[in-house]
């Protein structure tokens, strides 16, 4: 059936499209005279809820930049959604905020998975996905992915580390994989076996989020005669692990995944069965009293005390997470006006300084076809209160 | 080697057959299996940490808090189960996924999510230099089985017990036969609550206090039920038991098949034991008499 209204509303349709198009094209997304948009997910609940401090730590800062100002005089409007660690959840978010709540840029989300689920609608969309909380090497691809970069170290650079400390340290000796069952757990220990010497006996056991403990498997390495044990677990799965390891008296070298060094870990497992171990670190320790007297981690201490005082329990998270946001508000700062998500990227993919809360001689570096920020650490032993570094700033294996 | 496999395994177990003794405890007076038992346990242990941050002495956090918690089970019978009665089996489990969903809110809205150590009443080191199991370890085997022999006392032996189990069996007849049933299911839901509290307390310092903590621990309690017998305490421990050894053995043992799907293993070799013995290994077999 025809009505003369068809038509009319189909006209008024089509205008309605092209004055959008229009009016697109001359504001930039995500910003406006008074505010730039930012948008992001991480799982505020679910098994991996111990990242929602990287949420509340990203808030607190962008209040704290907004009190003081804001960027050229343009608020931070910080939109974070929960995705509960679900690669469907995170997917339905970012087009949620890319579609209605319009940002500029998604930043800082975390996970392997969940980025891996949206990196393909961002890169088709143009919409930056920058300094993504996830040590992936799958998650640093310029050459396909020109709109994707990361933020921490890759775990292959990170497993370099741990190759050359074993060549060095105990050569020959069995080893022992601890890995949880996603995408970043498989990349680990595939870096690893690449890297290792050929031969080296190894026993790989992967471990689930669902597991209530990874007990079986600290056996199943103490009964194969493990001598030096990479946990790569994280969360809850390492502070499991190494509270076990103490409890049935298995006393393996034992080298913990960056990640898992903070203080969360730690306090979960017992402080006093974590001393000793091991791990390639990149950022400073709040915990480690050499750095009392740091201006980096001074003003740190001072943003925690005065926007999030819940972030001293949550460590290292909070840590990295205001070290990103400090890199990202520079770019900001030097865009000026000419906000455009080009722009931002070029930026982004043009960094040469330092950040806050990294090691001394630690130095962002990217280029456009490097999109890798962080590639050097710097071996660490845990003391009972604090990760302490020793030995020289070393580049990751490639 | 095989030996120190077993018992660790066995370790495993004690952890599955303390939160499947709960969950044995409210079927046995209720006839429901509480979905929300785990997340009761979480917030009844998140109370005993903040006790003893607040500087209770442990035992004495640990009493204040099974109490409470055995007044907070009754009470959410009283105010939430008990008004359902009538209701059929669905409307009972959709209460049950409510409250689930409802306490760990509170939890993660009140401590937040990040995990906490929790002290153990019992040396977390082995027994003696070498030894397969740790003090922590065989005091929570020994508290479950003191429980059992505790809880099956209580059912078997006493009135009390003997007007928890005919509420649970037949509500009707027990209230024509002068049982106060409403007041025997809000004790069934208190002592199922305290016994959570104490799986909770005693848990927390392996796994980690978090408000997830129960989660991944309540589907091994439930398949231990399961294995062991809905109605039978004893069958709840051994089947928890049986469960970690299984568990342990196949991440030992299996390397080829079984750890990517250490679990399906687990779960299918439990489905075959029921396959042959569908009420559990400790439920004598019921006969329908005409």
């Amino acid at each position: 059936m025809t009505t003369p209204r068809g038509p009319i509303l189909a006209i008024a349709f089509a205008g309605a499209v092209v004055l959008g198009f229009t009016a697109a094209a001359q504001d930039l997304p995500g910003v406006s005279a008074t505010e730039i948009r930012i948008g992001n997910t991480l799982p505020y609940t679910g098994p991996a809820a111990a990242y929602g401090a990287l949420g509340h730590t990203l808030e607190a800062y962008f209040e704290m930049v907004n009190a003081q100002g804001g960027i050229n005089g343009r608020m931070i409007r910080f939109i974070s959604y929960d995705d509960g660690f679900s690669p469907p959840v995170a997917i339905e978010r970012v087009r949620r905020l890319v579609e209605q709540d319009d940002v500029l840029l998604m930043f800082q989300q975390v996970g392997t998975d969940p980025n891996l689920a949206v990196r393909e609608y961002l890169n088709e969309a143009g919409v930056p996905q920058l300094f993504v909380s996830s040590g992936s090497p799958l998650l640093d691809d310029p050459a396909s992915y020109p709109w994707t970069m990361r933020w921490n170290p890759s775990f292959q650079a990170e497993a370099g580390v741990y190759v050359h400390y074993i060549a060095e340290n105990f050569p020959g000796a069995r080893v022992g994989i601890l890995y949880r069952n996603d995408e970043a757990g498989v990349g680990y220990v595939a870096a690893m076996r690449a890297a290792l010497p050929a031969g080296t006996p190894i026993l790989a056991l992967p471990y689930d989020v669902a597991d209530p403990t990874v007990d079986a498997q600290i056996s199943a390495f103490q009964a194969d005669g493990v001598e030096v044990f990479l946990d790569f677990a994280i969360t809850n799965g390492a502070s499991r692990a190494i509270a076990r390891a103490a409890e049935i008296g298995w006393r393996p070298h034992h080298i913990l995944t960056s990640t898992s060094t903070g203080a969360d870990v730690l306090d979960a497992a017992g402080p006093g069965n974590a001393v000793g171990v091991v791990s390639a670190i990149f950022m400073k320790d709040p915990g480690l009293p050499a750095w009392a007297g740091d201006p980096d981690i001074a003003a740190y201490r001072a943003f925690l005390a005065e926007h999030y005082p819940e972030g001293e329990a949550a460590g290292l998270y909070a840590l990295a997470a205001y070290s990103a946001a400090t890199t990202l508000v520079d770019i900001l700062r030097a865009a000026g006006d000419d906000l455009s998500r080009s722009t931002v990227m070029d930026l982004a993919a043009n960094l040469d300084t330092e950040a806050a809360g990294l090691l001394p001689g630690i130095v962002l570096q990217t280029s456009p076809t490097d999109y890798a920020p962080i590639e050097q650490f710097q071996m660490a032993r845990f003391d009972g209160t604090a990760f302490v570094p020793f030995g020289p700033v070393i580049p990751g294996a490639p | 080697m095989l030996l120190q496999q077993l018992l660790s395994g066995l370790t495993t177990g004690a952890v599955y057959s303390l939160m499947a003794l709960a969950l044995v405890v409210i079927h046995q007076t209720t006839h429901h299996l509480n979905l929300a038992q785990g997340e009761m346990a979480t917030m009844s242990t998140f109370a005993a940490w903040q006790l003893l941050a607040w500087g209770f002495p442990y035992w004495a956090a640990f009493a204040v808090t099974l109490a409470v918690s055995y007044i907070a089970g009754a009470a959410i019978q009283r105010v939430i189960m008990h008004p359902l009665r009538a209701g059929s089996g669905f409307i009972q489990f959709a209460a049950m996924i409510g409250l689930f969903l409802v306490i760990n809110s509170i939890t993660n809205a009140v401590w937040g999510s990040i995990g906490r150590s929790f002290p153990s009443p019992f040396p977390a080191r082995p027994l003696y230099e070498g030894a397969p199991i740790s003090g922590q370890r065989l005091g929570i085997i020994l508290i479950g089985l003191a429980l059992v022999v505790f809880l099956t006392f209580l059912l078997r032996g006493t009135r009390l017990g003997l007007s928890l189990r005919a509420t649970a069996a037949n509500p009707v007849s027990a209230r024509l036969a002068g049982i106060a049933v409403g007041r025997m299911m809000m004790v069934g839901w208190g002592l199922a609550a305290a016994i959570g509290a104490a799986a909770g307390m005693l848990l927390a310092p392996i796994v980690a206090l978090d408000p997830q903590m129960m989660f991944n621990v309540l589907p091994f309690a439930f398949a231990a039920v399961v294995l062991g017998g809905v109605s039978s305490p004893l069958g709840a421990v051994v089947g928890g038991l049986v469960l970690g050894v299984v568990e342990t053995l196949v991440t030992t043992f299996a390397p080829l098949i079984g750890r990517e799907l250490k679990m399906s293993i687990v779960l299918a070799a439990i489905l075959g034991i029921l396959l042959v013995k569908p009420e559990g290994l400790f439920v004598r077999r019921t006969r329908a008499r005409l």
